[in-house]
């Protein structure tokens, strides 16, 4: 189908868009790799009668480090984030998940705030921003703001962006020395998750001080597996498959075509499991 | 109407100055303004592959991929990675693998192999790798094998012979891409911290039920067209 009318806007400032987004209101919309929006438009299940294109923002496009943190750009696609080597050095795991996306067509349209922003339950970099604490910054009218990626997701397809705000940094804190690891079970056409884990880890002498734990696909937004890494502060590696067994708790994952809820909730413990173990020993 | 956009851009090499209405797709740009119809346009969502092309150097989806957002760049169509009269190396190794029946993905299918095999040059791919680097394409006759034989079959030859075999962006998927983001010093935001009212996405939850009826549809379409065929 073709998209109901709108207006087309390209600005080549943060400023600019932000303006843009704040005289149109709610009728605006962002586009980015436009991946995830333009099968909506598409689908005329959304109307929106103005697009502000980031397109014509290259600033936001790109990876730097700052001090001990990596700064990666909203603008930045998939295919930038899974092969940028200084991402599958600092954060690994987020290089991994971004890897995992779609496919090669997708993952070189679709950016990193565009996934963000889009708050898909079955979204892989989602879960890797929570497993990271990585902040998402703001650029509103009123300036920027930064938001911890595990407040920025709220409900289905919602998030704390206001609708005259742009994501325009993700924050991603090192880890020296921890392990990391994402595990997904897909179907083979388009990957979208059936569930994934994403797991970090740091280790000391076979012991694990600390984890992380976050399931994509099992509740409204990413769901931090609590009751997982409570079970796994400074015991031996050789716990982490009782710990898993808690991956369930706090999770309401949906029943839909691909997989009943049952079969999710195995998955999750069966992949937390092995992504840790993998996180562990890597 | 909407206020129209003007493009500019380079197709299989030729310039481009259009004006268009800012809904039309790149996929529509080319097909209906170009009369580039070798893109096919299959579910129009972004999951067939078939719409396949080069932007800047890169397979990208043009059905869901603005004519407006390609504005500035270089695309190249499966036009443009054939010679200009005959076969390529690729095309014939497509028909002697038995690799097309009904032809409807073939182009998506020429333009996803010309960047695997140019941008692996030298690289020694198996059968799984280019499975998996084909994994964007839908072909619902062939079963998969001739496409990935005669894939295979080229991949041990010169590929830059193949045409548009310049337009294919080499090196590693990532450009230098290491501008540091603009930093614009800000104010404190006055509202405070982050609220949690929540800001839906441009779908709300309603949009996965529809979803899944319009791929349920889709797929119940297939299934009965297959009934009818036998
Ligand atoms: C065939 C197919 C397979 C896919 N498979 C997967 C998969 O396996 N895993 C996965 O995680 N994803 C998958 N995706 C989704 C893909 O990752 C999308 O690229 C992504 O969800 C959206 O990114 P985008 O840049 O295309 O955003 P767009 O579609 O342009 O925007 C999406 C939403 O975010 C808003 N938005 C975008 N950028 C910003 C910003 N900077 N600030 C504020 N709001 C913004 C838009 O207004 C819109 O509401 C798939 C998509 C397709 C078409
Ligand atoms: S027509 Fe574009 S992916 Fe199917
Ligand atoms: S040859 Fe018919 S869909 Fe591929």
């Amino acid at each position: 189908m073709i998209p109901a009318a709108f207006d087309y806007l390209r600005p080549t400032t943060v400023e600019d868009a932000v303006a843009a987004l704040a005289e149109a209101g709610e009728e605006a919309k962002v586009l980015a790799g436009g991946h995830s929006l333009l099968p909506v438009l598409r689908l005329r299940l959304a109307a929106p009668t103005l697009l502000v294109d980031l397109g014509g923002l290259p600033q936001l496009r790109g990876v730097r480090t700052d001090g001990d943190t990596l700064v990666l750009g909203a603008m930045t696609t998939h295919a930038e984030v899974a092969g940028a080597p200084v991402v599958v050095d600092a954060a690994p795991l987020l290089a991994q998940a971004a890897a995992t996306i779609g496919d090669r067509q997708v993952r070189h349209r679709g950016t990193l705030g565009g996934s963000l922003a889009h708050a898909d339950p079955a979204g892989d970099l989602p879960t890797a921003a929570v497993a990271l604490d990585a902040e998402l910054v703001l650029a509103g009218p009123a300036g920027r703001r930064t938001v911890p990626a595990r407040e920025f997701f709220v409900d289905y397809f919602t998030t704390t962006l206001r609708p005259d705000e742009l994501l325009v940094e993700v924050r991603v804190p090192a880890l020296p020395g921890w392990g990391s690891h994402y595990l997904k079970v897909n179907r083979t056409a388009q990957a979208w998750a059936t569930v994934a884990v994403a797991a970090v880890v740091e280790r000391e002498n076979g012991t694990i001080t600390q984890a992380r734990v976050a399931l994509t696909n099992m509740g409204p937004t990413p769901v931090r597996a609590v009751a997982v890494e409570r079970a796994l502060a400074g015991v031996p590696v050789d716990a982490i498959e009782a710990a898993a067994a808690h991956a369930v708790e706090g999770t309401s994952p949906a029943s839909d075509t691909t997989a009943s809820a049952d079969y999710r909730r195995h998955l999750a413990q069966v992949l937390a499991r092995r992504a840790l173990t993998a996180a562990a020993g890597s | 109407m909407a206020e129209p956009v003007e493009l500019s851009l380079r197709v299989n090499g030729h310039p481009a100055e259009l004006r268009v209405d800012p809904r039309t797709t790149l996929a529509d740009l080319l097909r209906d303004r170009l009369g580039l119809t070798g893109t096919h346009l299959g579910c129009e969502q972004g999951v067939c592959g078939s719409c396949t092309v080069l932007i800047d150097g890169r397979t990208a989806r043009s059905c869901t991929t603005l004519a407006a957002q390609a504005g500035g760049s270089t695309v190249w169509t499966v036009e443009g990675l054939s010679p200009p009269a005959g076969l390529s190396r690729l095309q014939e190794a497509l028909s002697a693998e038995h690799g097309l029946q009904c032809g409807f993905c073939t182009p998506g299918f020429v333009t996803a192999a010309t960047e695997l095999l140019v941008a692996s040059r030298g690289g020694d791919l198996d059968e799984a790798a280019v499975r998996d680097r084909l994994s964007g394409n839908i072909c619902r006759c062939t079963g998969y094998q001739g496409i990935v034989d005669a894939v295979l079959a080229v991949l041990a030859e010169d590929v830059a012979t193949l045409p548009g075999a310049d337009a294919v962006a080499t090196g590693p998927d990532v450009g230098e891409l290491v501008e540091p983001p603009e930093l614009t010093p800000a104010p404190v935001d006055p509202s405070g911290p982050a609220d949690r009212r929540g800001r839906a996405s441009a779908v709300a939850a309603e949009v996965l039920a529809h979803l899944a009826v319009f791929v349920a549809a889709a797929l119940a379409g297939v299934a009965a067209w297959r009934r009818w065929r036998r």
